[in-house]
């Protein structure tokens, strides 16, 4: 029943404007034309114009529901909205209403023609607002009781401007209202009236419509003769009307009626014209059917295209956040690797040249040792001892002068070679050369040297003791030389796994670490170098009050 | 007359070549003469003999590790040490190992007869270059000045200008018992014992000798 109806409601608005009778051919070259024009539109208004032209062109001339229609119609829509058109604004609702409620989308249909009615109603056009109330009937249900309401809407203000071009419809409409909760005497009553005011301004599908819905009203009230008479009545309209939408529903019918009363030939008869029609129809039907579903389809997919483009925008957005984030992060990241990469690298590059600048000073230290050794013992073995056979010969043959001069030669030579290298170290191990070194600056200076000594030998390596013996060497000197000191204190402290020695005078001290950094204080460098050597905990205390070095040896991993 | 025999030990050829034809033609004994410190030893033993005369500086073993081991072996042998070097702690060593002789060697051809025969008779000798003055021995100011250790000629020096015993060390930032130690030092050794004031009244007294 419902698919019936939908058909006639269907026919209601497509109905405003019909252009019957041109060739397809003629129309597509109209359409083509028409694009011609939207493309080189530039007036907005025309725009949707040629938009809203161009969807009726399709809808009403080719009859298929092409793919682009959606568009047009949103196309015009959104000029429409922002412009005083609201007569063509109500169209294009209209149109887009009918879209959906042919697609049983019934609540968008609603939405859509209530916005329709509104505008029609803002333009002034009436019979439009008659026109879109009754269609917005159609979006409800039967026991709604909105529908019975627009209905009589519509039928109201259709008498009311005496203009009955959908009056016929709209009785049909509440006819099947009555039909449906059972009150056929008003159903039949409207029927007759809806047909009678078709029949008055000549339209056929409103009658053809009415004819058929009486019959199945007097079939359903078991008066069959009088449903036959107006079913049968209802098929003539079909020479007239190209397409009947109701003519499987009245041959059914017409099947069912005759079958009843026993008239077998007339129900056969009809039963292979309801084959025949169901075969072409049907295809028709599934064409129909097709064709709706693949623009239902391309609806949804504009719609979705729409959905799709503003998430894809999200999308891209959040995409687009995230890429940025991730750039940054990645970019900080890089430069932060990078920076590290050169600070690593320079540092290891600083490191290696300070290691080898550190290795090159102690091998030129180690080196230097050696050589005066070397020359010590050199000038110990040969000019010494030569010396001493000269002064023994003296001594027999010669002067006390001469005596006297080889003496102080040798004497020179002695302390050269003492210079050079400590002998009583390599002898006597570290502790008598300390006390040695000691002892003799205590008699050759001024200061007063308060001296605590512990033993400290086999705890070293020789080149360790010798290292330690020229640190203490350097200090003493450079106490002596600068430090103007009145006295000074030299501690050697054996401890349980380390060796603590500490020189501590109350001169006048200096500045460590500028005099460090001087290129010219070689011995101060040497001695940190030597102190490197020997990985000791070197410190040198200077102030006012005087100085005081530390040398901390650990010797637990020493052999 | 004892007549002694004689090892000598020394690296150097022409000295010790020198030194073993002096000795033979005063009419010592030599036994045998050693190039190195193993060399010594092994002819220690061997000979044992009454005196072994070595240097300090040798290869393998130093004169003092040999005289230091034999020493600790018992032998009767005596000791001179005879060496180019005059550091202190040298001849400390040999002091505190007992030995009875340490000569120079630039003295060797002058003294060794001396040393010799000072030995021989049981007593020790010591180059005079750096021999220490016995307390008792030294009978002059002077003498016993000498016997000072620098440290100590250094206090005494301060207690003539004169200052206190707190006042000196406050002078050499040491602690006052530090300098009553030396001064207690000081006054054994100048044989001041006994007497109160006496370190006073001698400094008093010498001051001339403290330039």
């Amino acid at each position: 029943m419902r698919f019936y109806l939908a058909k006639i409601a269907l026919l209601i608005f497509l109905i405003p404007n019909p252009a019957f009778g041109q060739g397809v051919g003629h129309v597509s070259a109209q359409i083509d034309s028409l694009k011609m024009e939207l493309s080189t539109a530039t007036d907005s208004l025309e725009v949707a114009d040629l938009c809203y032209a161009l969807y009726r062109k399709y809808t009403f001339e080719i009859k298929s529901e092409n793919s682009e229609m959606p568009d047009y119609l949103f196309r015009a829509l959104r000029i429409y909205e922002n412009s005083t058109e609201y007569g063509k604004l109500a169209d294009v609702y209209n149109a887009l209403a009918g879209f959906h409620y042919n697609r049983n989308l019934l609540e968008k249909a609603r939405e859509y023609w209530t916005k329709s009615n509104l505008n029609y109603q803002k333009s002034g056009n009436d019979l439009q607002v008659a026109k879109s109330f009754n269609n917005l009937s159609l979006a409800y249900d039967y026991k709604d009781s909105l529908k019975l309401t627009y209905i009589l809407k519509a039928i109201d203000i259709s008498i009311a401007i005496s203009d009955s071009t959908i009056l016929g419809s709209a009785y049909n409409n509440l006819s099947a209202y009555y039909k449906v909760n059972e009150d056929y005497e008003k159903a039949e009553a409207y029927l007759i009236r809806s047909i009678k005011t078709a029949e008055n301004i000549g339209k056929i599908t409103t009658q053809q419509a009415g004819y058929f819905d009486l019959g199945l009203l007097k079939k359903t009230r078991g008066q069959s003769s009088e449903a036959i008479a107006y079913i049968e009545k209802s098929l003539t309209f079909n020479a007239i009307r190209s397409t009947d939408p109701n003519v499987m529903g009245a041959y059914e019918a017409l099947v069912e009626l005759y079958e009843a009363r026993g008239d077998y030939d007339r129900a056969f008869y009809f039963q292979k014209q309801l084959m025949n029609t169901k075969d072409t129809l049907f295809n028709a039907q599934v064409n129909q059917r097709l064709l709706s579903l693949t623009s239902a389809l391309e609806i949804e997919k504009s719609e979705r295209t729409i959905d799709a483009q503003q998430s894809r925008i999200d999308l891209f957005e959040k995409e687009n956040q995230l890429k940025n984030q991730r750039f940054i992060f990645f970019g900080v990241g890089f430069v932060v690797i990078c920076i590290m990469v050169y600070l690593w690298k320079s540092r290891q590059f600083t490191r290696k040249r300070a290691r080898l600048q550190e290795g090159f000073a102690q091998s030129l230290i180690k080196n230097v040792e050696q050589e005066r050794k070397r020359i010590s013992s050199e000038l110990h073995d040969s000019v010494g001892q030569h010396l001493i056979l000269l002064k023994n010969q003296a001594k027999v043959r010669g002067t006390d002068e001469m005596v006297e001069t080889v003496g102080a030669t040798l004497e020179e030579v002695r302390s050269i070679t003492q210079d050079l290298h400590p002998v009583v170290l390599g002898r006597l191990g570290l502790t008598a050369a300390l006390e040695e070194m000691l002892e003799k600056l205590d008699e050759s200076s001024e200061v007063f040297f308060d001296r605590e000594v512990e033993n400290i030998d086999q705890l070293f390596s020789d080149d360790d003791a010798l290292n330690i013996y020229r640190i203490i060497q350097e200090a003493l000197n450079n106490l002596i030389k600068h430090a103007q000191a009145a006295s000074a204190r030299f501690q050697v402290k054996r401890l349980e796994n380390k060796v603590l020695i500490t020189l501590q005078d109350n001169g006048k001290g200096f500045a460590v670490e500028e005099k460090r950094l001087m290129s010219q204080s070689l011995g101060l460098k040497t001695l940190f170098e030597r102190a490197e050597m020997l990985k000791a905990r070197f410190n040198i205390l200077s102030g006012q009050e005087g100085t005081r070095l530390t040398l901390e040896l650990n010797i637990s991993n020493r052999v | 007359m004892c007549e002694p025999t004689l090892v000598l030990a020394d690296d150097h050829p022409l000295l010790l070549k020198g030194l073993e034809s002096s000795l033979l033609s005063k009419g010592f004994k030599v036994l045998g003469t050693a190039a190195d410190g193993s060399a010594a030893l092994k002819l220690i033993t061997e000979h044992r003999p009454c005196m072994a005369i070595l240097d300090i500086e040798m290869p393998y073993m130093d004169g003092l590790s040999v005289a230091k081991f034999c020493k600790e072996k018992g032998y009767d042998t005596k000791f001179i040490i005879l060496s180019y070097h005059k550091e202190t702690e040298f001849i400390a060593r040999a002091r505190s190992l007992n030995l009875s002789g340490y000569l120079l060697k630039e003295d060797a051809l002058d003294e060794i007869e001396a040393c010799i025969h000072k030995v021989c008779n049981g007593e020790q000798y010591y180059s005079s270059a750096f021999q220490m003055k016995e307390v008792t021995s030294a009978q002059t100011a002077l003498d016993r000045l000498e016997n000072l250790t620098p440290s100590e000629r250094k206090i005494l020096k301060l207690i003539a200008k004169p200052m206190s015993t707190r006042e000196i060390a406050d002078t050499l930032f040491i602690s006052e018992r530090t300098v009553e130690k030396h001064r207690s030092n000081i006054i054994q050794k100048l044989d001041l014992t006994g007497r109160s004031n006496g370190l006073t009244t001698w400094v008093l007294h010498n001051k001339h000798l403290l330039n």
